[in-house]
Formats: structure tokens, C-alpha cells, sequence
């Protein structure tokens, strides 16, 4: 089984130098994977970083116009010939365990979601890192590592899986983070892919994980398939304007009252645990529940 | 990470050598004061985490998800505190 890693870039030349040179240093042999890199019009250095890596892995570069994400991904799938494709955002370095632990969820029925952990790092001056990053990422990436901290909306979502990695929970689609997350090629063809009328930043990974999830397939969390995130210095209301295009899209393609109730959830006025209770219509088991809420930090108004 | 910090138990001291290691505006450790408000001595949002990942490590405590919210943390005195309180939690649960 062989998996295609699909990454759409823009403007992000240092973070994905990084996460190239993290997919050169995994514990899974490089003829069973291949990576596409799909520059989304960027301005920087993207191209000319991307041509001139030299890869342990095949590695592929396409360019287009600024078109964003959906477009991006979806034209990824395209030229992807793997078994499996991967997502994972252009500023997100992986362990060395990422590959081989997105391919082994996946049996022969190309029935499964397989959503990874998501960590972050926070540093204020990510050039004066890259160096020791680098040479980190070459050695078994386990100096910085220590220092990530889990992305706290993955950390509180993750409540909804057991043990194994199994879930019988009526929302795993508010988990699938395009940014670290695997589906059979088949199933995404099929499914359709990402809705490419979603052009802003937003809501277009769930409503996927949403469509693949109505498909039938079984979503798997798989903490061992963990990413680090470089944070960016953004500001928080630029998200704001895109989000609620991008949410009211969403709702209007699918008006069931799971997808109206996320952004209850997403600006922390619903628990995890009550908004279960509203998908399955069935407060019986709420009373001894610890109602986990998104903590300020991730929760966003729009 | 890599440099060593004194052994003293100086909270306020490591704590402004670790705000002057993220500062973007390079404020020298020892001009920081408890009364400064983080964004004087040059921390934003992505540098104070990168305070808050150090401050974990340099003190031996969990900073919570929940007590992350903005407007806890708006001094150095505050940060103060905060680690303060967490030690004597962390020391307590120990005895």
C-alpha cells in the first residue's frame, strides 16, 4: 500500500522547507510514499525551495494560480497515484513515525478516516531555529519535540475516541483537521473531494469529513501520526470574516441541525458532551458527565 | 532550552531572563519589571506562548489550556503569581 502526501502551499517557503525535509526522515521505507507539493500561486521563495530540495522520496511540484486551499488539495489528489492520500498543511514538520502510522490504520476495505494529532511550536523567531531545528528533524526529532504542546481544540475533540482509537460517537467529522488526516484515494474520489466553492479560510475540512462520514466510513484517531505546527504570528480577526462565509456554506449545503450546532461549539457555548447529547436526541447519560467545553484560547466568534 | 538557568530559586529573576530570551524587542532581563505589562517588554500572542512552553519546562509545572485566556496574563507580575500558585499546587499534591 503505497500513500501520497498532499501538501498545499502558500507563501510559507521557511515552514515547508521543514516539513520536506521531516518526510526525508522517516522510519518507513521512501518508496512507499511519495510527496506533492502543490504551490497555490505562492510570492516567496516556495518555488525555488521545493526544486531545489533534494529528496529521499519522490517528490512532485505543481503550481497555480492563487486558486486556495479545496483547489489545491483536490488538484494534489489528481496527480496522486498512492493508494492512500495523506493531507498535511505546508507548516506542519512530522515525526518519524508519521507515515508508516497513517498506512497501518488503513486496511484492504478503504472504508477509513484516519485523523492524526496535531501538535505546536511557538517560536517567536523561527529563522534563528531553523538551523538547530533542522539538524533536530535529521536525528530523530526528539530535542524540540519535547517542547510542543497539543493543539488544544485536537486535545478536547480527542475525548471522543477510546482507547484503541475506535469511536462510536455521532460528530467524528469536527475532528478531520486537513492538516493531519488520511483517506483511501478511492473514497475522496468518490466522496467528491474538497468543495472547491469554499475559497477563503474556514470550514471546507469538516464539511468533507462531514460527506465522508454520512459515506459510511469509519473515522480512527491515531496519536501516534503526529505533526508539529509552526504557529504564526497572526492576528485572530483575520479568521473572523472568512469563517462566516465559510460556516454559512457549509449550513446551507447541509442544513441538519449536527452541522448548526458546531458553531455553538466552536465559540465555547456548547460542551462536547451536550452537543452528543443533541445529535443523539438523548440527555440520559448527562447527568455524572464532565462537560468539556473549547477553552477561550481556541474558541472563535463569527 | 539549552542554557542553564541559576539554581536559586529567584522565580522573578528566570522569569524576566526567559521573557528577555523572546522578547522582539530584545528588553534586557534585567530592565523588566513586575509592574511591566507583557506587551511593553515586547511579548505578543505567539511570543507568549513561546514564554509559556519555557516557563513550563524552567519550573516544573503544567500551564492549563483554560488559564490561557488573554487577560489573566497582562504583567510580568501576573506571570509571577501564576507560577507561584502552580509550584505550591504541584509541591502540595507531592506531600
Amino acid at each position: 500500500m503505497k500513500a501520497s502526501i498532499i501538501i498545499p502551499a502558500y507563501n510559507q517557503a521557511e515552514r515547508l522547507y521543514l516539513t520536506l525535509v521531516s518526510l526525508s526522515h522517516q522510519t518507513c521505507d521512501p518508496s512507499l510514499f511519495e510527496v506533492i507539493v502543490v504551490d497555490d500561486g505562492s510570492e516567496d521563495e516556495t518555488s525555488s525551495i521545493v526544486q531545489s530540495y533534494s529528496a529521499q522520496y519522490h517528490l512532485k511540484y505543481i503550481r497555480q494560480s492563487n486558486r486556495g486551499r479545496a483547489v489545491s488539495r483536490n488538484q494534489g489528489v489528481r496527480e496522486a497515484s498512492g493508494d492512500i492520500v495523506i493531507f498535511n498543511d505546508c507548516d506542519r514538520a512530522v515525526c518519524s513515525h508519521f507515515v508508516e502510522a497513517h498506512l497501518a490504520r488503513h486496511g484492504v476495505l478503504s472504508d477509513t478516516v484516519v485523523v492524526g494529532s496535531i501538535f505546536e511550536f511557538f517560536f517567536s523567531d523561527l529563522s534563528l531555529r531553523r538551523k538547530e531545528l533542522t539538524e533536530d528533524i535529521e536525528h530523530g526529532f526528539s530535542k524540540f519535540t519535547r517542547f510542543a504542546r497539543e493543539y488544544p481544540y485536537a486535545k478536547v475533540v480527542s475525548d471522543m475516541y477510546a482507547p484503541d482509537g475506535t469511536t462510536a460517537w455521532p460528530i467524528p467529522w469536527i475532528s478531520f483537521f486537513s492538516g493531519n488526516v488520511s483517506v483511501s484515494r478511492k473514497a475522496f474520489e468518490e466522496t467528491g473531494g474538497f468543495d472547491e466553492a469554499f475559497t477563503g479560510w474556514g470550514f471546507e475540512h469538516f464539511e468533507l469529513g462531514y460527506r465522508l462520514f454520512q459515506a459510511g466510513l469509519q473515522y480512527v484517531f491515531e496519536p501516534s501520526a503526529r505533526n508539529f505546527h509552526f504557529a504564526h504570528r497572526r492576528e485572530e480577526n483575520f479568521y473572523q470574516a472568512n469563517l462566516r462565509a465559510s460556516f454559512d456554506h457549509f449550513k446551507t449545503k447541509h442544513p441538519r441541525h449536527e452541522v448548526k450546532q458546531l458553531e455553538n461549539f466552536i465559540k465555547g457555548n456548547l460542551s462536547l458532551q451536550e452537543y452528543k447529547a443533541l445529535v443523539d436526541d438523548d440527555s440520559s447519560d448527562m447527568d455524572n458527565q464532565n462537560l468539556v467545553y473549547l477553552p477561550q484560547s481556541v474558541t472563535v466568534n463569527f | 532550552m539549552e542554557q542553564s538557568f541559576s539554581e536559586a530559586d529567584n522565580i522573578e529573576l528566570r522569569l524576566s531572563k526567559i521573557i528577555a530570551r523572546a522578547s522582539f524587542t530584545k528588553v534586557p532581563a534585567d530592565e523588566i519589571k513586575l509592574t511591566n505589562l507583557l506587551h511593553d517588554v515586547g511579548i505578543d500572542s505567539l511570543s507568549f506562548m513561546e514564554i509559556v512552553v519555557y516557563i513550563e519546562e524552567e519550573f516544573g509545572i503544567t500551564v492549563a489550556d483554560e488559564d490561557l485566556a488573554s487577560e489573566r496574563f497582562d504583567t510580568v507580575g501576573a506571570l509571577k503569581s501564576y507560577i507561584e500558585e502552580k509550584r505550591a499546587e504541584t509541591t502540595a499534591d507531592k506531600q
